[in-house]
């Protein structure tokens, strides 16, 4: 069977680059630094390496499930083929309630840093309707435009990303690395499953696997950006870590921002400001890729249109923002949240490419 | 369809650049320096504020209150017709007794504010904080401290020092702060020193010449100025016998020969420097001499260093560092052990000192 999809909706496969890159780094990168170094302390950063190193694994599973069928299927038809009409649209569901409520996590969180660095007496309401809209323009523009909207959020984030860490190495204490080892494996394990959290996202490959051009062809591209964004990543900590003495790290909950403090250009006075306004492109871009993923997960599930579910997730999305001010129920949530997408990726992936590798073994 | 589109993605930019929270800057109160002080029910606090007139003309002034928290922002804002804007804070001063408090709790404070820099300076005075700030609606400089503590740590004996480095030697596990100290003589604010600090508590200070040996230990020491007496023949002028260097570069080297249950660590120092002054019967076109030179006062540094480590000991403070330094080599290692020991820890140090450049005859 060919490619579903229309020829006019595809995008070239090296264009999966941003993709992968957007879903990968959120507003989390801004803060991760402190949860993963709870455990393992300074040792850390080989649980950035080993979080990687599974990331690999799991999207290579991936692209054996998503070719394990003729080309061009999605998730929601692999799940329909392998566990049933019933059982299938089930699972389907479950699987675009979790992309909805990601997005809905990077919006408060993305809020959250505009309240709490930017405009403190800022109403929540009416900077969440603009964004809302920005989103649903994006969104129901198409897959195309998601993918041009993270494009230009992957090259604005890292302008901005490689200048900073640059900046900071004169205040870098490389002492604070060693020793090398003095964590068990399971504090190092620990802090991976933190780390994990980063990396959420790239499982809207299962849906936008489709609209890629000669999928296949695709691969590469995607190994490649995850090995840069965990190398990205391990920059990041590497640099925080020489940058805060350990306690001091404790003390701190957004790192990456307020490394930025210490940088202080000739006009620009402070630069997080400028770095939190250039990270919205990027967060946009986050969100509407996985509210598009809901929507085609809608679309073949139900048969509702996109338009429609779009409309539905962004109302939805604006009525909790507007009801949980409440911060403690907001960091329950993404706890939530991050739990389900470790059994997501742990759990459910795995357990998909042993059913469809077998049934494939068995035709 | 195209043009459609293209309005509202303009008219959501224009919005997106919002206009909420105006700052002007002529109806704004700029907080430029704040001073804590200790009095006897509660804290005595004065900041330098300034009113922006037109360009180039600023008038400054100091405003006092007293509280018993901590921070007292609110109370300033009683005093003044604009709002205060702490954004532009560049230093904090506190006064002695506050020094020996405690000053944990207010830098903790300005850790946690995300519109503090990180480059904000800290000090600390021999006498009340606020006769300091008094002084500089004079210089017409509201960043006059914050300026001067820049310039001495590039063109001077000051190491590194802001909030940041603070924060990192105080939260940092084997190592103390340390922060400038500030002299007033003749209603002349000088920074005479270091004040080194156990905890949050200060606990002794030290002169600029023992300044530019901490700097050394922890840094590269470029642009120091140091004074060594050279003995020799005997000059008929008293007070000649004295070699002024200036640091081109210097590099401290650590190893930990020995970590349990007594650390041992060797020091070895290079330095670069350039001559200043020498007294005039030293010829410097003699190769000899020059070595002899780069002998004495290698074994001098040696000398003085040793007896700085000594100090540091005795007071049982570590602004070097040492016990961080421990912790790098040593598997397990807690800094309440550490403390323990650390009177006891074995230092020995040699110094390495090169004369790169000997002026102009």
């Amino acid at each position: 069977m060919k490619n579903p999809v229309d020829e006019k909706h595809l995008i070239s496969p090296f264009l999966i680059v941003p993709l992968m890159y957007v879903s990968m780094v959120g507003v989390g990168v801004l803060n991760f630094q402190r949860e993963l170094a709870e455990h393992a302390g300074y040792n850390a950063y080989i649980s950035v390496v080993l979080a990687g190193i599974s990331i690999h694994l799991i999207l290579w599973m991936i692209y054996k499930i998503l070719r394990s069928n003729q080309e061009g299927l999605d998730v929601t038809a692999i799940n329909k083929t392998c566990f049933g009409k019933m059982a299938g649209d089930i699972i389907n569901l479950a699987i675009v309630l979790y992309f909805c409520f990601g997005a809905y996590i990077e919006f408060g969180a993305y809020i959250e840093v505009i309240q709490l660095w930017v405009f403190p007496s800022m109403k929540i309401l009416p900077i969440s309707i603009i964004l809302v809209l920005l989103i649903y323009y994006t969104v129901s523009g198409g897959f195309r435009s998601v993918t041009a909207l993270s494009f230009f959020g992957l090259l604005i984030t890292l302008i901005f990303i490689f200048p900073q860490n640059l900046l900071v190495l004169p205040y870098a204490h490389p002492l604070n690395l060693m020793p090398l080892f003095n964590h068990s494996i399971t504090d190092i394990l620990l802090s991976s499953k933190s780390m994990l959290y980063q990396f959420m996202g790239f499982e809207a490959l299962l849906f936008f696997y489709p609209f890629i051009k000669s999928p296949a062809k695709s691969q590469k591209w995607a190994h490649l950006s995850v090995f840069f964004i965990t190398l990205m990543y391990l920059m990041i900590i590497i640099n925080t870590f020489m940058f805060y003495s350990e306690g001091q790290l404790r003390e701190i909950f957004w790192p990456t921002l307020d490394m930025l403090k210490i940088i202080e250009g000739p006009v620009f006075q402070r630069i997080e400001y400028l770095g939190i306004s250039l990270w919205l492109i990027k967060i946009l871009a986050n969100i509407s890729l996985s509210l598009w993923a809901a929507c085609r997960g809608m679309k073949s599930v139900f048969m509702i249109k996109p338009r429609v579910s779009l409309l539905a997730f962004l109302v939805g999305i604006l009525i909790l923002e507007y009801f949980m001010k409440d911060r403690t129920i907001f960091q329950w949530n993404s706890k939530f949240y991050s739990d389900i997408g470790l059994y997501f990726i742990y759990g459910y992936i795995p357990i998909l490419f042993v059913v469809t590798q077998v049934r494939k073994k068995l035709e | 369809m195209y043009r459609m589109k293209i309005f509202p993605v303009i008219i959501l930019c224009a919005v997106l650049s919002a206009c909420v929270d105006q700052k002007v800057v002529n109806q704004i109160c700029l907080i430029h320096a704040l001073s804590f002080d200790t009095v006897e029910n509660g804290i005595k606090s004065a900041v330098l504020i300034s009113h922006f007139k037109e360009l180039g003309k600023t008038d400054l002034e100091v405003l006092y209150t007293e509280s018993n928290s901590n921070i007292s922002l609110p109370r300033i804002n009683t005093l003044t017709n604009d709002p205060l804007e702490r954004g532009q804070l560049k230093m904090l001063l506190f006064g002695k007794t506050h020094a020996e408090k405690g000053i944990g709790t207010v830098i903790h404070h300005f850790l946690r504010d995300p519109k503090t820099s990180s480059r904000l300076q800290l000090g600390v005075v021999d006498r009340d904080a606020s006769e300091v700030l008094e002084i500089i609606p004079k210089t017409q400089e509201p960043f006059f401290l914050s300026d001067m503590i820049q310039q001495n740590m590039r063109n001077g004996n000051l190491p590194l020092m802001n909030l940041h480095q603070s924060l990192f030697n105080y939260y940092g596990e084997g190592r103390d702060m340390f922060l400038p100290y500030f002299k007033l003589d003749h209603g002349e604010v000088k920074i005479d020193g270091l004040a080194l600090f156990r905890s949050d508590q200060k606990v002794t200070e030290i002169s600029m010449k023992d300044a530019f040996l901490l700097k050394m230990l922890i840094q590269n020491s470029k642009n120091g100025n140091y004074r060594v007496p050279v003995a020799g023949r005997a000059s008929n002028k008293q007070g000649e016998n004295f070699i002024l260097l200036r640091s081109m570069h210097s590099k401290a080297n650590y190893i930990v020969n020995i970590v349990n249950p007594i650390p041992s660590i060797s020091i070895r120092l290079k330095l670069v420097t350039e001559l200043q002054d020498v007294p005039d019967w030293v010829d410097l076109r003699s190769e000899e001499q020059i070595k002899q030179l780069e002998k004495t006062m290698g074994s001098y540094f040696k000398k003085e260093i040793e007896k700085f480590l000594s100090l540091l000991k005795e007071n049982k403070v570590d602004p070097v560092g040492l016990g961080d330094l421990v912790r790098s080599r040593s598997h397990e290692w807690s800094a309440k052990d550490f403390e323990e020991i650390y009177q006891a820890i074995k230092t020995t140090v040699s110094v390495q000192v090169k004369i790169a450049n000997n002026g102009n005859g």
